[in-house]
């Protein structure tokens, strides 16, 4: 399929991409005017896309996903289909590349994304780093219809509105404990 | 009761801060939805999708209302008790409606003016 870019500043980008971007972003990048003028562009564009489905399994059981951001806390797991990672990056950079350079890569190859360990991306600013990257997450989400898992502690589970949550904890007899959706699955 | 509807649409926008899910509005799906449909057919709020999750987000128009109504409240409280509303909520509001549809906790995050300073031509 034929995508068709615009000039965002130094970037170019595809009108998916900019569906992506919030008016303070673009603000910034390139003044009012000419966001205002990109945001009635990616406004009329109308992203038509299959949604991609991905399954996590995690040894009891498993779970199907859809467009929207999982939280998988303490458990080992795999994801089907294979994921784009986003590891290593960190603070500006783990940013950059979840706003700019992932949909980049998702124009020529939508699949499910999986984020390690959200809260050691930030070396400061944590929580607001982490709820930034959320609403980035959820806005990519929502327009390239794709499933983001996130790992990181259970904390998290207060910070955003999860499509999902499975967090594995210990009871008070150090018994395994996973709660899928709020909801107690497995006792070990 | 005249205006039973607008004081319905009202209260529910002094409920929702900013935006709110369907399930953050009313635990009963179908109430959730009437609120929701109300305050779109005002132009108070638009639901938008985020997946599977329908979020009711407050329009510009929805934002005045609130923050009028809070100052409104401030009045009463202050008459009453003395009491205000505090200046640091009450910035808080008056940035809301300034910014639109910005959500509260993303005003004043330093990431996104580290991202804005890195996405400049």
């Amino acid at each position: 399929m034929r995508q068709e870019y615009v000039e965002v500043g130094k970037l170019r980008l595809s009108l998916p991409h900019l569906k992506c971007l919030r008016r303070e972003e673009l603000e910034q990048w390139v003044g009012n005017h000419e966001a205002e003028r990109l945001l009635a562009k990616a406004f009329k564009h109308k992203v038509v896309l299959k949604p991609i489905h991905a399954e996590i399994r995690y040894g009891y059981g498993r779970l199907a996903l859809s467009p929207g951001v999982t939280l998988v806390s303490g458990l080992e797991f795999t994801i089907t289909p294979p994921p784009i990672y986003l590891s290593g990056d960190r603070d500006a950079d783990f940013l950059w590349n979840l706003l700019v350079i992932l949909p980049q890569r998702l124009d020529s190859m939508r699949a499910p994304v999986y984020v390690e360990e959200l809260e050691n991306r930030f070396s400061c600013n944590v929580i607001e780093g982490a709820k930034y990257a959320l609403d980035v997450m959820e806005r990519i989400s929502s327009v390239y219809k794709i499933p983001f898992v996130v790992s990181g502690s259970a904390e998290l589970v207060n910070l955003w509105g999860w499509l999902h949550t499975l967090i594995k904890a210990r009871g008070s007899r150090g018994e395994a404990v996973l709660f899928v959706d709020g909801e107690v699955k497995v006792f070990r | 009761m005249v205006y039973s509807k607008e004081l319905a649409a009202i209260y529910w926008t002094m409920k929702i801060d900013g935006y709110a899910k369907f399930s953050d509005i009313n635990r009963n799906s179908k109430r959730a939805r009437k609120v929701a449909r109300l305050l779109e057919e005002m132009g108070l709020a638009q639901i938008e999708s985020l997946g599977k999750v329908k979020l009711v987000r407050l329009t510009a128009k929805g934002h005045r209302v609130r923050w009028r109504m809070l100052e409104l409240l401030r009045d009463i409280s202050e008459v009453q008790t003395t009491s205000n509303i505090s200046a640091t909520s009450d910035d808080h509001l008056e940035t809301q409606t300034q910014q639109n549809f910005m959500p509260t906790w993303l005003y004043g995050n330093p990431w996104l003016q580290v991202i804005g300073e890195r996405g400049k031509a």
